[in-house]
């Protein structure tokens, strides 16, 4: 498939004197599955809120399915979808009206937001639970709601950070197989996780971040070069010296 | 679009009494009523004052200047009770700002404040002046004057919402909104005579300067009704155009805002810096005090929740406003100086009553930590009120000699600490009961926070400060009586003997309490198990 989906051109955020991405350059071609790695606080998730124009970047573009998101934000969130890790959601609605009200503030068609809201909740098993406020909801459960909203209005693009935490394994191969069906029609998706396994087994493409800039991207199997790719993501950041044998106090417990 | 806010609010108002107990419901459609009722007595009292002092034009401009006011300071502070209020639950939504600013707009219009400000501001202006000729002027005044209510409630919440993301703004913005609402308030003694300062004589007595106010955009609002029915209908226009074009100024303001605040990130502003022996020291619990165990421990976490607690901070330094406003005018001259210190600690442990009433997090944000730990109930209980009591004591005590040394009278400082201990005492006992009997049950808000709540919180509250107020008369008439009759010795026995009762309080306080940690464990572990699950 031809075209890029998201580029970023020297996209750059600070905190302070902390650099939390640093220039980075970045091509993700239209039907892949891209997946961002890295270890807490490389600066995974604040790259997903300035492509998806929530955390202003302090210089360089993000283009989403052919929009510069941060000249026309509204236009260009029309083409993408989103499930941060911490949703903020209406969470005294029930899960039914929260994926139509969705719908309904994005301008779509009442019977069309019916129709897939109906199949959404059926296919993320939250169809008996449609009717309870989401505020009752498990974790697990905010999160199938999330991801049913932003699949809602067939995103091109649709950005996830870290969106199997918290779920089970049947809610996991169920999505798994949602975001594959959105490949296949045509979509792209980007998502961060801390996962290897899962990331290794689902992307065609990956990145490694670290303190903000990316330490190798590509495809996949030109990365790993037949290893796992926890054993090139352990090589890529470095072991931590170990010093476990400080830990004397273990066993010395009299309880 | 707006269609769809205001279905959205309509359906989050339906919901919200969804599973409520009948309690909950009645309280909820008694907040509606109270609305509305507040709007009627408010819209009356002005029509009122105008007839009684025969200038309804001047008690209208008032009217709708006051109004202004409440909404520039009451709302920022419950903004949390209403979720549709919060643009950051629309961030994921492709919504120009202009359409999420007319939105949110729209869903502000439906809460009980709006329609009570919307009653209010009808009938005090057709109250007024009850002339049809005067129709068109008084529907586009009372639309724009409840717009205006509006957006300015909504640019303040924006912008505290956006400087209190940072935590070093936090305190600063705090302590000078409340100086500035204390200094409001004596606004009337500075019109009145700007050259000897306060006279509150003056001011009872004189309604010139509520003529200064129609140069606020409310004022001019009003003012152009009564224009109208003088004939001026150009200069009525013009004021009518003043206030239409402050409110779309306040309005681009306000839509700049909210752009800002969904573009970039919050942060508690603070840094993990390295800190020396002696701050680390400081900032735990201070090892003279001998209290080890749990309760030693909890109390010095306490410490330091308390003091980065967004909501408790605001209500610590919030406290302050009276000590200022009490100086001011006991510096004044009004009533008798040497009270000031006395009056001052209640008046501030009154505010932070609020805090203590829901010390535990109604929704249980913090209480499953303490449930699921191996301390003993009791323990963090004592543990919570001992941090509490470090934290709020210190305040009062300077609070009080600040006062002393302000009104030149030292004589009621003893009796006023004393007493102030006596109050926090009963508002621990009452907070203890009301947080631990609300845990779960009621929904959680923190000011500037964005989770969805009910009154209900403002609710559990507002009796739990009826409760202490009730159990603090026997404590309050007793230190007044000694007062009266035996001057400071007086009152610093009073004191002495009032803080003994509100010591008998809190301890019957943490046997009831204790029986209903007991009562209510089983359920908050279920509760929390289900929430995890």
């Amino acid at each position: 498939m031809e075209g890029t989906a998201v580029a970023f051109r020297g996209l750059t955020k600070r905190f302070g004197d902390k650099t939390a991405v640093n220039a980075v350059d970045l091509e993700i071609p239209n039907g892949s599955f891209f997946g961002i790695c890295g270890p807490n606080g490389a600066g995974k998730t604040t790259m997903l809120r300035m492509a998806t124009g929530l955390l202003r970047p302090d210089g360089g573009s993000v283009e989403v399915a052919g929009l510069d998101v941060w000249a026309d934000p509204a236009a260009a969130k029309r083409r993408f979808g989103v499930v941060p890790d911490s949703p903020r959601m209406f969470d005294r609605l029930t899960g039914r009206e929260l994926v139509e009200f969705n719908g309904l503030l994005r301008d779509m068609d009442p019977a069309v937001i019916a129709e897939r809201s109906r199949v959404l909740l059926r296919l993320l098993d939250l169809e008996d639970d449609a009717d309870t406020l989401v505020t009752d909801y498990s974790l697990g459960m905010t999160k199938k709601a999330a991801i049913a909203c932003a699949l809602l209005h067939d995103p091109r693009v649709l950005f996830l950070d870290e969106p199997f935490a918290g779920i089970d394994p049947v809610a996991r191969q169920v999505l798994e197989r949602i975001l594959r069906r959105h490949i296949e029609a045509g979509g792209t998706v980007v998502f961060s996780d801390h996962a290897m396994d899962v990331v290794e087994r689902l992307c065609d493409r990956i990145m490694v971040i670290a303190d903000g800039s990316v330490l190798v991207s590509g495809e996949t199997n030109e990365i790993t070069e037949g290893r796992r790719l926890q054993d090139v993501f352990v090589e890529l950041i470095g072991v931590p010296i170990d010093e476990t044998g400080d830990l004397t106090w273990f066993g010395t417990s009299s309880d | 679009m707006v269609r769809h806010f205001v279905r959205l609010k309509l359906r989050l108002l339906a919901n919200r009494i969804r599973n409520q107990s009948i309690v909950g419901t009645v309280g909820y459609f008694a907040m509606w009523a109270a609305g509305v009722l507040g709007g009627l007595v408010g819209g009356i009292a002005v029509v009122g004052m105008g007839r009684l002092t025969d200038e309804p034009g001047l008690a209208l401009i008032l009217g709708y200047v006051a109004v202004f006011i409440g909404w520039m300071i009451v709302p920022p502070s419950l903004s949390a009770l209403d979720e549709t209020l919060d643009p950051r639950r629309f961030e994921l939504l492709p919504l120009t700002p202009r359409r999420l600013t007319i939105g949110l707009l729209a869903a502000a219009a439906v809460t009980p404040g709006g329609l009570g400000t919307f009653v209010g501001l009808s009938i005090a202006t057709v109250g007024s002046f009850p002339q049809w000729t005067l129709l068109p002027v008084i529907v586009l005044a009372v639309a724009v004057g409840l717009m205006i209510c509006l957006v300015i409630a909504r640019l303040v919440t924006t912008l505290l919402s956006n400087l209190l993301s940072s935590r070093r703004t936090r305190e600063l913005v705090t302590l000078g909104l409340g100086l500035v609402i204390g200094l409001v308030a004596l606004l009337p003694t500075f019109l009145s005579d700007p050259e000897s300062g306060p006279d509150f004589e003056v001011t009872i007595t004189s309604l010139e300067w509520i003529e200064r106010l129609v140069w606020l955009p409310p004022g001019a609002l009003a003012r152009s009704v009564g224009l109208a029915s003088e004939g001026e209908i150009l200069l009525s226009m013009g004021l009518l155009g003043y206030g239409i074009a402050a409110t779309a100024l306040i309005g681009l303001a306000w839509s700049a805002s909210v752009s800002r605040m969904l573009t970039t990130a919050t942060s508690s502003g603070r840094r993990g810096r390295k800190r020396d022996d002696v701050r680390r020291t400081l900032a735990l619990m201070p090892s003279w005090l001998r209290v080890g165990g749990p309760v030693g421990g909890l109390a010095a976490k306490e410490l330091r929740y308390l003091v980065r607690d967004n909501r408790v901070r605001s209500q610590l330094i919030g406290s302050l406003v009276p000590v200022v406003a009490i100086a001011f005018v006991s510096r004044g001259g009004i009533g008798d100086r040497e009270f000031a210190p006395f009056l001052a600690t209640g008046i501030a442990f009154l505010i932070v009553l609020g805090v203590l009433a829901n010390q535990f997090g109604f929704d249980g944000g913090s209480f499953w930590a303490y449930v699921v730990s191996p301390a003993p109930l009791a323990s963090v209980v004592k543990g919570k009120n001992l941090g509490w009591s470090m934290v709020a004591l210190p305040p009062v005590l300077v609070g009080a000699l600040a006062l002393g040394a302000w009104s030149g009278d030292f004589s009621y400082v003893g009796a006023a600490v004393l007493a102030g201990g006596g109050v926090l005492l009963v508002a621990i006992a009452i907070g203890n009961f009301t947080s631990i009997y609300g845990a779960y049950r009621i929904p959680d808000t923190n000011l500037f926070g964005s989770r969805g709540a009910s009154g209900a919180v403002f609710f559990a509250v507002v009796i739990s400060m009826f409760a202490t107020g009730g159990l603090l008369l026997p404590l309050g008439a007793l230190v007044v009586a000694a007062t009266l009759w035996f001057g400071p010795t007086g009152a610093t026995v009073g004191a002495m003997v009032g803080l003994g009762y509100a010591a008998l309080v809190y301890l019957l306080s943490m046997r009831l309490t204790g029986r209903l940690l007991i009562e209510r464990q089983q359920d908050l572990l279920e509760t929390i198990d289900k929430g995890l699950g």
